[in-house]
């Protein structure tokens, strides 16, 4: 049975706490669900159907989306936060704009392959229109070994830390939803002492986050809260500071909790694989072992992961929305590393350049194309570029042909605007020349 | 720098706002204000007086002015 159909077993079970205060039971929030999309139907959109979904964490949000993925209507989840001319972007590219002002058409229920189930950004928001497709199955399968490796069961109680749109904040609904848990569903940041009242209150059981978050649990003296019902803390997308890995282990070892560090990507529906929370401390800086269902192996320095969960592929317009299994299971994560002698396994690098910055995945080959688009100087040839970063450190924008100070706050616009990265996560610096090799690609190593 | 010219400072310099903006100005209310926006802000203002907030006065730290009363708790004199 899939995790988001209605399950008997637990229709009086209570799915959600929110942010009023309010319960639901699963059976609430399913009749909620098909009362919300029921007005597509009345708009003329009966039959299986593309639909953009914009949410946050709040429950008509959850009941719409799994809604939708009962009634077998692919969904494109994006935030409810997204900047307009993101959500309008996606819209005309799959097919969803009003009047379809570019002349693409929604794809028709025969244009949607049988098995695609969502559509999920790899970017964050980076206006990057690509999308990973997801199946039915992808979902189930992931959302299982999840339950498996995390042993979770209908007593916990999560509390959301993370956007739902986001794979991994996603992964945390449908794994506890599978099992009956009761989510305490907010939008609080961690910052609203709302959040910290509604975990004691409601007595949340585990908590999720991707580095960042650990900067900030750190900064609030998380291993000093009374939280007497947290008993388990996960953390993924990306690689965590080694000295707060060793910090949130050895807290999670002296007060009886469970730490778990884990890897995935959303190509991967969300996880691939996780340490053992007993091996945390002795297997530091590893991404840990295959999640149940999966396999790994190193090819030529990459890593290879092989499951269920990895995703149908991608796509990039709404005809791709037809394609079949174009991965067939395998996965070149672009992650570059090796196994020990136990099994476990370390990334060492990228394949390609992206980083991490606040927890969105950022292609820095992409922000260079950008730019060089955008920038008439750089667009005539008049000012070369070059973009170098490391995850959670500050972006470098190389320009050779001109002073810093006349692009520097052009740049940073940029980047507010396009990709809303904070101006001072950008240091623009100037260079003679951008380093090249002989046939014209940027040495990257040299900028530094 | 006065006391209070720091404090504005530590507004001014994180998100992007000019000094009659800040009166009223809450958590959450500006782009640049987010949880990320938060920690900087914390962490300048800790660096410009030397302290060390406690988790709670970090949480109520969440307007300008409010902002004010917790420092006061710390020591920090806005008259001087």
């Amino acid at each position: 049975m899939y995790f988001f159909e209605r399950n008997e077993q637990f229709k009086n079970n209570i799915a959600c706490i929110c942010d009023d205060g309010r319960k639901y039971t699963y059976e609430e929030l399913w009749d909620m669900g098909d009362e919300l999309i029921s007005s597509d139907s009345q708009a003329g959109k009966a039959g299986r159907h593309l639909v953009l979904l914009q949410v946050s964490n709040d429950i008509e949000s959850l009941a719409a989306y799994l809604a939708h993925l009962r009634g077998g209507n692919p969904v494109i989840l994006m935030s409810k936060d997204a900047d307009r001319s993101l959500v309008d972007g996606m819209k005309e590219t799959y097919g969803l704009a009003a009047g379809n002002a570019n002349g693409n058409e929604a794809p028709g229920a025969e244009e949607l392959n049988p098995k695609l189930a969502l559509l999920l950004s790899t970017s964050g928001s980076t206006g990057d229109q690509k999308l990973v497709r997801l199946s039915y199955d992808n979902l189930q399968s992931n959302c299982d070994s999840i339950v498996e490796y995390l042993g979770l069961t209908a007593g916990e109680r999560p509390i959301t830390t993370l956007p739902m749109e986001y794979t991994y904040g996603l992964s945390v609904l449908h794994s506890h939803l599978a099992v009956g848990a009761t989510i305490i569903l907010t939008n609080k940041t961690l910052f609203n002492s709302e959040f910290w009242d509604m975990a004691e209150k409601y007595g949340a059981t585990s908590m999720a986050g991707v580095p960042y978050t650990y900067a900030m649990y750190d900064r609030l003296r998380l291993t000093q809260m009374d939280l007497p019902h947290l008993k388990t803390m996960t953390q993924a997308g990306g690689h965590l500071k080694p000295e707060l890995q060793e910090k949130f282990a050895l807290w999670a070892k002296e007060t009886g909790r469970k730490f778990f560090v884990m890897y995935g990507q959303t190509e991967a529906t969300a996880r691939m694989s996780y340490v053992p929370p007993e091996r945390c401390l002795d297997k530091p800086g590893s991404i840990g072992i295959p999640v149940p269902g999966g396999r790994m192996e190193i090819v030529d320095d990459e890593i290879i992961y092989y499951g269920p969960n990895v995703s149908l592929g991608y796509a990039t317009c709404a005809e791709d929305l037809a394609k079949g299994d174009d991965n067939q299971g395998r996965l070149a994560t672009g992650d570059m590393g090796y196994m020990d002698e136990e099994g476990y396994f370390y990334i060492t690098g990228r394949k390609k350049r992206f980083i991490k910055l606040q927890g969105k995945r950022i292609s820095l080959d992409q922000i260079q194309d950008v730019l060089t688009e955008v920038l008439p100087d750089a667009k005539a040839g008049k000012l070369d570029i070059a973009v170098t970063g490391e995850d959670d450190k500050e972006i470098a924008v190389w320009i050779a042909g001109a002073d810093e100070a006349a692009f520097a706050p052009e740049i940073q616009k940029i980047f507010e605007e396009k990709w809303a990265i904070r101006g001072r996560m950008v240091a623009v610096k100037k260079i003679d020349r951008i380093p090249r090799n002989s046939s014209g690609k940027i040495i990257y190593k040299e900028l530094k | 720098m006065t006391n209070l010219e720091k404090y504005n400072y530590a507004f001014t310099s994180n998100f992007k706002v000019s000094e009659d903006e800040l009166p009223g100005l809450k958590y959450q209310e500006i782009f640049e204000w987010d949880s990320v926006g938060h920690m900087d802000l914390i962490a300048d203002i800790e660096a410009a007086y030397g302290i060390q907030m406690d988790t709670k006065d970090v949480l109520d730290l969440s307007s300008y002015e409010k902002g004010k009363d917790v420092l006061a708790k710390y020591g920090v004199n806005f008259d001087e």
